[in-house]
C-alpha cells in the first residue's frame, strides 16, 4: 500500500508542472468555450431586424391612430416596446461575451405583436365608429330633408323655423367634423341635428293633423258636395276653395268649369280664428263686393266673419282662448297678384291676375264661396301620412 | 516605493472620478421642463407627431439611465445620456414650437371664419332691413329672420368654442352658418331683382 502511494508521489513530483499545465490549459479551454459559445451561437448578435420590425409595427399603429381608437391596446404596445428597448440597451452595453439578446428578441416579438394587435383593434374600432357616424349622418340627412320638406309645405313660426335652420346647420357641422375624421363627434352632432329636425317635423305634423282627421275631411267633403248640389239644382255659379290643394274650383250647373291655382294665408294650416293670424278661414261665404281696382289687382270681397264665425269667436273668447283686444278679423277676399306657388297672404285667397280677370267675369255679388281645408289628398294630409309614419318609426 | 505610492494614488483618484459619475440631472430637469412646456402649449392636440417623438426620446433616455444605474458604480458612464438628454430637449422644444404654430394657425383660421360670418351676418341683417317689403312679403321676411337667428346662434356657439380654445370646433360652427346666411342673401337679392324687374 505504502509502495503504491510512494509511486504516486514520485509520479506527481515528476509530472507536476506538466499536470499543472494540462489543468490550466483545460481550464482555459473551458473558459474560452464559455466565452466563445454565446458569440458562436449568435446570442450576442443584436436583433436589429426584429427591432426595426417591432418599431415599424409601432409606427404603423401610431399612423392608424390606435392611440385614439384603441388606447389601452396602444398603451400596452408602447409600454412593451419601451421594456424591449430598455432590455436591448442593457445588453448592448455589456461586454461582448456576456451579452444575451435572446430575452430581448422575445420582448421585441411581444412588443411587435402588441403593436399589430393595437393597430388592428384601432382599425376595427375606427371602422365601427365610421359606420355608426355614417348611419347617424344618413338618418340625420333623412330627418333634415323631411324637416325641410315640412318647411316648404307650410309656413313655420319663428321658433320652429329657427329650429329647422339649426338642424341644417348642425348637419353641415356634422359633415365637417366627419371629414376631419372625428367620427364619434360627428355622430353626436348628427344626432343633435336629427333631434331638432324631428322636433320640427313633429310640430308640423301635429299642426297639420286635422287634415288627416277622417271626420273633419268627411265634413269638408259634405260641404263641397252640398255646394256642388246647390250649383246643380239652382243652375248657378259657386266657388269651392281647397286650402291644402291650393285650388279654387268654379262650378256652373254642378260641373267644374274652371280650376285655378290659388295661394292662401301663410298660416293656412290653421283655421282662421282672429285678426292677424294669417290663416284663410274655412266655412260657407258669399261674395259681398266686386272690386275692379284693388291693392291686389282685382278683388272679390267675402262676408267673413259670418254669423257662424262670430259665434265661434265669441265662444273662444269666453273660454279665454283668444287674447283681449283681438277681433275676429275681416277683409277676406279672393284677389289677384297670386299664382306664386306659395302661401303668402294674410288670410285671403290669391290667384293670378289672368285668373282673377276670368273669375271676375264669371261671378257676381252673392256667389257662394265654400272654403274647406281640403279633400284629404292635399299636401298637409300627405305630410301627416308620410312624416307621421316616419316620426313614429324613429321615436 | 515612492513610485508605487504615486501610481496607487493615481489609480485611486481615477477610481474616485469614475465611481462618482452622476447623471446629468440639471440637463434632465431642463428637458423635463421643456416637455411640460410642450404639453402646456397643447402639443397633444396641435402637434401629436412631435409629441410622440418626444415620448420616444424620453423612453430612450429612461432606458439609458436605467442601464447606467444597474451598472456597478465604477463602470457607469453618462456620455450617451448627455446626448439623449440634448436630443430630448431639442425634440420637446420643437414640439412646443410646433404646437404653438399649429394652434396659432387654427386660431387664425377660426378667427377668420368667424370674422367672415360676422360680416356676412351683419350684411344680411342690413339687407333684410332694406329688403323690398310689400304684398305678401311678411311670411318670407319672418322666415328669413328666423334663418338668420339660427345662423347667429351658431355664430355665438362658435365664439363660445373660441373662448374655450376649441378652434377647430369654432371654425366648423362658423362655416356651417355661412351657407344659411348666403342662402338668405340670395333670397333677398332675388326679391330685389324681381322688384326692379317689375319696375322696368
Amino acid at each position: 500500500m505504502s509502495r503504491r502511494f510512494s509511486g504516486l508521489r514520485t509520479f506527481v513530483a515528476r509530472w507536476r508542472w506538466r499536470l499543472f499545465a494540462a489543468v490550466f490549459a483545460a481550464t482555459l479551454v473551458v473558459c474560452a468555450g464559455f466565452l466563445v459559445w454565446p458569440i458562436a451561437a449568435g446570442y450576442t448578435e443584436p436583433p436589429t431586424i426584429q427591432k426595426s420590425s417591432a418599431w415599424s409595427a409601432l409606427q404603423d399603429a401610431r399612423r392608424a391612430a390606435a392611440e385614439r381608437w384603441a388606447p389601452d391596446a396602444q398603451r400596452e404596445a408602447e409600454s412593451a416596446m419601451r421594456v424591449a428597448l430598455s432590455a436591448y440597451r442593457r445588453e448592448e452595453v455589456r461586454p461582448l461575451p456576456f451579452r444575451d439578446f435572446r430575452p430581448v428578441r422575445v420582448a421585441l416579438g411581444a412588443a411587435e405583436d402588441k403593436a399589430r394587435r393595437a393597430q388592428s383593434e384601432g382599425n376595427r374600432k375606427r371602422v365601427e365608429a365610421k359606420v355608426r357616424a355614417d348611419e347617424a349622418l344618413a338618418d340625420s340627412e333623412a330627418d333634415v330633408a323631411r324637416c325641410v320638406d315640412v318647411g316648404d309645405a307650410m309656413h313655420l313660426g319663428p321658433y320652429t323655423r329657427t329650429l329647422l335652420q339649426k338642424s341644417t346647420i348642425a348637419l353641415r357641422e356634422a359633415r365637417a367634423i366627419y371629414a376631419r375624421g372625428d367620427y364619434p363627434a360627428a355622430e353626436r352632432r348628427a344626432e343633435e341635428a336629427s333631434a331638432q329636425a324631428r322636433a320640427v317635423s313633429k310640430h308640423a305634423v301635429d299642426a297639420a293633423s286635422r287634415y288627416a282627421d277622417a271626420s273633419l275631411v268627411a265634413r269638408w267633403r259634405r260641404m263641397i258636395d252640398e255646394t256642388i248640389r246647390w250649383s246643380r239644382s239652382s243652375g248657378g255659379t259657386a266657388i269651392v276653395v281647397l286650402k291644402e290643394n291650393h285650388r279654387l274650383d268654379v262650378y256652373d250647373n254642378g260641373r267644374v268649369v274652371r280650376s285655378y291655382r290659388a295661394d292662401m294665408g301663410y298660416r293656412s294650416v290653421n283655421d282662421k280664428l282672429s285678426s292677424g293670424d294669417a290663416a284663410t278661414p274655412e266655412g260657407r261665404y258669399r261674395i259681398t263686393q266686386k272690386k275692379a281696382a284693388s291693392t291686389y289687382y282685382k278683388a272679390l270681397a267675402l262676408d267673413y266673419p259670418n254669423a257662424e264665425d262670430r259665434a265661434r269667436f265669441a265662444q273662444m273668447k269666453r273660454r279665454g282662448q283668444i287674447p283681449r283686444g283681438v277681433g275676429p278679423g275681416g277683409l277676406i277676399e279672393i284677389h289677384g297678384d297670386g299664382g306664386r306657388g306659395k302661401d303668402w297672404t294674410k288670410g285671403c285667397v290669391a290667384i293670378s291676375n289672368r285668373d282673377i280677370d276670368d273669375l271676375y267675369r264669371r261671378v257676381g255679388v252673392g256667389t257662394p264661396v265654400t272654403i274647406v281645408g281640403g279633400d284629404g289628398q292635399g299636401r298637409f294630409a300627405r305630410l301627416v301620412r308620410e312624416h307621421g309614419a316616419a316620426l313614429s318609426g324613429t321615436q | 516605493m515612492r513610485k508605487m505610492m504615486a501610481l496607487l494614488s493615481l489609480v485611486f483618484a481615477l477610481v474616485l472620478v469614475a465611481g462618482c459619475a452622476k447623471p446629468p440631472q440639471q440637463a434632465i430637469d431642463g428637458a423635463n421642463a421643456s416637455i411640460e412646456a410642450a404639453k402646456q402649449a397643447g402639443a397633444a392636440d396641435y402637434a401629436p407627431d412631435s409629441l410622440r417623438a418626444v415620448d420616444d426620446a424620453k423612453a430612450a433616455l429612461d432606458a439609458e439611465l436605467k442601464v447606467q444605474q444597474d451598472k456597478f458604480a465604477l463602470f457607469r458612464s453618462y456620455k450617451k445620456t448627455d446626448e439623449l438628454v440634448n436630443d430630448l430637449k431639442t425634440k420637446a422644444d420643437k414640439a412646443a414650437a410646433d404646437a404653438k404654430a399649429n394652434m396659432e394657425q387654427a386660431k387664425n383660421d377660426a378667427t377668420a371664419a368667424i370674422q367672415n360670418v360676422t360680416t356676412a351676418l351683419t350684411d344680411a341683417k342690413a339687407a333684410l332691413d332694406k329688403a323690398p317689403k310689400g304684398k305678401g312679403t311678411a311670411a318670407d321676411l319672418e322666415a328669413m329672420k328666423a334663418d338668420l337667428a339660427a345662423a347667429e346662434a351658431s355664430l355665438n356657439d362658435a365664439n363660445a368654442a373660441m373662448t374655450s380654445n376649441d378652434f377647430k370646433g369654432a371654425k366648423a360652427k362658423a362655416e356651417a352658418a355661412q351657407s344659411t346666411i348666403q342662402n338668405v342673401m340670395s333670397q333677398i337679392q332675388a326679391a330685389i331683382e324681381a322688384k326692379s324687374g317689375k319696375k322696368s
